[in-house]
């Protein structure tokens, strides 16, 4: 655990020292701003707080199909490239190890993305409005949840190959399908949608910004991320078995 | 402190290793030594646990490379032949970061950097970033790193490769230095390199160990030699001492004795002694031959 942390700390270090993520960051808050300044606020008034929190909560998520892959790219596809994949493997610590580091360090940052989204209630209730907490604090939740399976999706795609715009590539492809895969499937293929639906993140994500917080979708989400990271520790194992 | 028993390691379609065997003993320091291609980085990367082999096993210190690989891991210091280091980062600032990774405590890490960067001549560079420095001085950095946590075995992949000489010289008085008080295994096509700085060598080629021995016993093993030459034929010398190469007026020795005996059979044949030399095998030419298979010493 001792070595996951210094991994970690090397990692959000690395992830916060480079220009590229500030201006994910930066282009986040900016998307962000205008849809509470252009979107919500001409649609909803300054009365309807609940429609603002649903907006923003999707627009949140809607912007890690994009966003995420942009921040992950990077992680193990560029050890891969320059070699220093090398360095870290020879040293006593864990593929599993290094995959979790990396992945909370992307975590953090993608956190970053939409942190300012409770600013919208903060800013209401500093000009006269009465937010309601508890589907703040809920969709807050579910977008951690939901994430952190699209930062362990990116950490994946990052994982498959050296090439950077290629991890970028499957991760934007991989995002999009979970996301939307769902509600795609056209309505009279029942058995599949069922199943899908059950793994909805944007219904998951809808719900919490309502206030509900389902145990299920919670379960759903951990079990996602443990997934794919499992999955991205085994693409960097490839090198014991080629 | 490594055992390597029929190490075999096999990618698709094609053999890296075959059958490999050899040992290297606890404070000596050895050159690997083959040909690019010839199996000594798939060697080095199965000893260092960045892969298994196919077949067969490597024990480093008495422990498994494969079901001890943690353990392995612990006790080696390994620089690739890359020597991929992060560019963003200062030199004690990376140090620090290798050294907690490997497992110095946060107390002990300081006093780690400061002996492993003043014993690299790194002093005056340890605050500056990676990516600035020279590729001797990035060299160097690989080898802090794979020292910083004062491992038992050094395993060196290629140190010198891309130096200029005097960054060549430089690593290589290190290397000296570095086995003095551990085990090293230095991998490299540069024989002279591995003459200089090496008590033991093995020799790989196309995935075979041809020869594992002292580098004295080998370059012994067809003796120091010496020719006289007599100017004009000698009927009187013992016919297998005749130089193959030359006519019968040079005489080949392989003790100082028998060139001194040979040396007075051409003064009582009323020759002249031209010349009286010395000569000794190098490693070049031992590892020519031996990867040529005109000899086996294996």
């Amino acid at each position: 655990m001792n070595r996951t942390l210094i991994l970690f700390r090397r990692e959000l270090l690395a992830l916060m020292a480079a220009p590229g993520t500030w201006v994910l960051v930066g282009l986040s808050w900016l998307w962000l701003g205008a849809l509470y300044r252009w979107q919500v606020l001409p649609s909803a008034g300054h009365g309807d707080l609940q429609y603002m929190l649903w907006q923003g909560t999707l627009h949140a998520v809607n912007m890690q199909i994009l966003f995420v892959p942009l921040l992950t790219m990077r992680c193990v596809s560029e050890e891969k490239r320059s070699g220093t994949i090398e360095m870290l493997v020879t040293a006593p610590v864990g593929d599993h190890e290094i995959i979790l580091a990396k992945f909370a360090a992307a975590w953090v940052v993608n956190i970053l993305l939409w942190g300012v989204l409770p600013l919208y209630s903060l800013i209401a209730q500093q000009t006269g409005g009465d937010p309601d907490w508890g589907p703040v604090f809920a969709a807050c939740f579910a977008l951690l949840g939901a994430g952190a399976v699209l930062t362990a999706i990116g950490v994946f795609a990052s994982s498959l190959t050296q090439n950077q715009l290629l991890a970028a590539f499957i991760g934007l492809l991989l995002t999009f399908g979970f996301l939307y895969a769902p509600r795609l499937v056209p309505a009279d293929w029942t058995w599949t949608q069922g199943v899908l639906a059950s793994g909805d993140l944007l219904r998951q994500v809808e719900e919490a910004a309502r206030g509900i917080i389902d145990v299920v979708a919670v379960t759903f989400q951990i079990c996602m991320c443990a997934l794919f990271l499992l999955f991205a520790t085994r693409s960097l194992e490839v090198r014991k078995w080629a | 402190m490594i055992q390597v028993e029929n190490l075999t390691k096999r990618y698709a379609g094609f053999t890296a290793l075959d059958r490999v065997s050899f040992e290297v003993a606890e404070g000596t320091v050895v050159g690997f030594l083959g040909a690019n291609g010839a199996g000594k980085t798939t060697t080095l990367r199965i000893l260092s646990c960045f892969m298994p082999p196919s077949e067969g096993c490597a024990r480093v210190g008495g422990f498994d490379t494969v079901r001890q690989g943690h353990e392995v891991r612990r006790i080696i210091g390994y620089l690739p032949e890359s020597v991929p280091l992060y560019g963003d980062m200062r030199v004690d600032e990376y140090l620090r970061f290798r050294a907690r990774l490997k497992g110095v405590t946060a107390a002990a890490a300081q006093a780690a950097i400061d002996r492993v960067v003043s014993r690299c001549k790194l002093t005056e560079k340890r605050r500056n970033l990676i990516k600035a420095l020279s590729k001797g001085q990035r060299q160097r950095v690989g080898i802090a790193d794979a020292l910083v946590h004062d491992p038992r075995l050094l395993i060196l992949d290629e140190p010198t490769s891309g130096l200029d000489p005097d960054q060549r010289l430089e690593v290589r008085h290190l290397i000296a230095e570095l086995g003095a008080d551990r085990t090293v295994l230095l991998s490299t096509h540069i024989l002279p390199e591995a003459e200089a700085s090496c008590s033991h060598v093995v020799i790989i080629h196309r995935g075979h160990v041809v020869a594992s021995a002292a580098t004295t016993a080998l370059a012994n093993a067809e003796g120091h030699w010496m020719l006289v030459h007599s100017g004009a034929p000698l009927s009187n010398a013992p016919e297998n001492h005749y130089d193959a190469v030359t006519d019968r007026s040079s005489i080949r020795c392989t003790t100082q004795l028998d060139a001194a005996a040979m040396a007075s059979v051409a003064v009582v044949a009323g020759r002249q002694v031209l010349e009286l030399s010395c000569h000794r095998r190098t490693l070049e030419s031992i590892f020519m031959d031996v990867v040529g298979g005109r000899s086996d010493l294996a």
